[in-house]
């Protein structure tokens, strides 16, 4: 991301940030599935 | 139509189902709501884009998403993901180690939070920038420093989302353990960590997001 940033190269930019947002929603989503399985009790 | 208000409300909500639409939104079905946003944020970014026509400042939508794709596929650009990734999973496990634990006996004893809360609330305050040079200095050159600020920056939060998961135990739970016989460490293990799981894994969730935001 910081290459691309140094290059001017806007698109790059953005598309390493929409790649990061998509990693950062996976894990979240791994994460709210093992606070599913470990909470099953509190339901 | 009946003459209760409250009667004719709840005709209304049966006729027109907003209460179950309501329940799909953020419920069994919201992915098809999520569907949407995205296609309706693309369909604006789209023409936003074409009518701007300056792809430096706002680039096109199928140039974004072409390099989206050719990075998903460029093995340099998944080796540094990989590499980013490694250091954001040490970074939070180092940060639930040390802030699990201490968030524990801080939230289980109020003398323990009163003398620790003030030296904690203070160097959660300080910018997290502030300590890349001392990093630099402690760990040289490498994944050291960006580890340590991963942790730091994570620490904080699985600390205090701690406290508060084993504050918001119930006395009722303790006095009823201490009524049939259980001792300390039974409470620990039967009511302090599964009541404040809750706590703990909203922290652990904030505190990897924000090693992610942190890293990149």
């Amino acid at each position: 991301m910081v290459e691309a940033q140094g290059r001017l190269e806007t698109e790059r930019v953005i598309a390493y940030m929409v790649i990061a947002g998509l990693i950062g929603y996976l894990m979240d989503t791994i994460l709210v599935l093992c606070e599913r399985a470990l909470l099953r009790w509190k339901e | 139509m009946g003459d209760n208000k409250q009667v004719d409300r709840m005709i209304h909500a049966t006729k027109t189902k907003d209460r179950q639409n309501w329940r799909k939104m953020g419920g069994r079905n919201y992915n098809k709501g999520a569907i949407f946003s995205l296609a309706l944020i693309c369909v604006i970014w789209y023409f936003a884009a074409h009518a701007v026509k300056a792809p430096f400042i706002f680039p096109y939508l199928e140039n974004v998403a072409y390099q989206v794709v050719y990075s998903l596929t460029d093995m340099y650009v998944l080796e540094n993901l990989a590499i980013t990734m490694r250091r954001v999973v040490t970074g939070s496990l180092y940060a639930f180690l040390i802030g699990f634990p201490l968030g524990m006996v801080m939230g289980y004893s109020p003398k323990l939070l009163q003398t620790m809360s003030p030296f904690i609330n203070s160097l959660r305050q300080v910018p997290i920038m502030a300590w890349v040079p001392l990093t630099i200095v402690w760990f040289g050159i490498g994944d050291g420093p960006t580890v340590f600020l991963i942790a730091f920056s994570g620490i904080f939060t699985i600390i205090l989302n701690t406290v508060s998961g084993v504050q918001d135990i119930s006395k009722d739970f303790y006095n009823a353990a201490r009524s049939m016989g259980a001792n300390t460490f039974n409470i620990i293990k039967d009511i302090v960590i599964p009541g404040s799981l809750p706590g703990v894994l909203t922290g652990i969730r904030l505190a990897i997001g924000l090693g992610w935001m942190s890293v990149i």
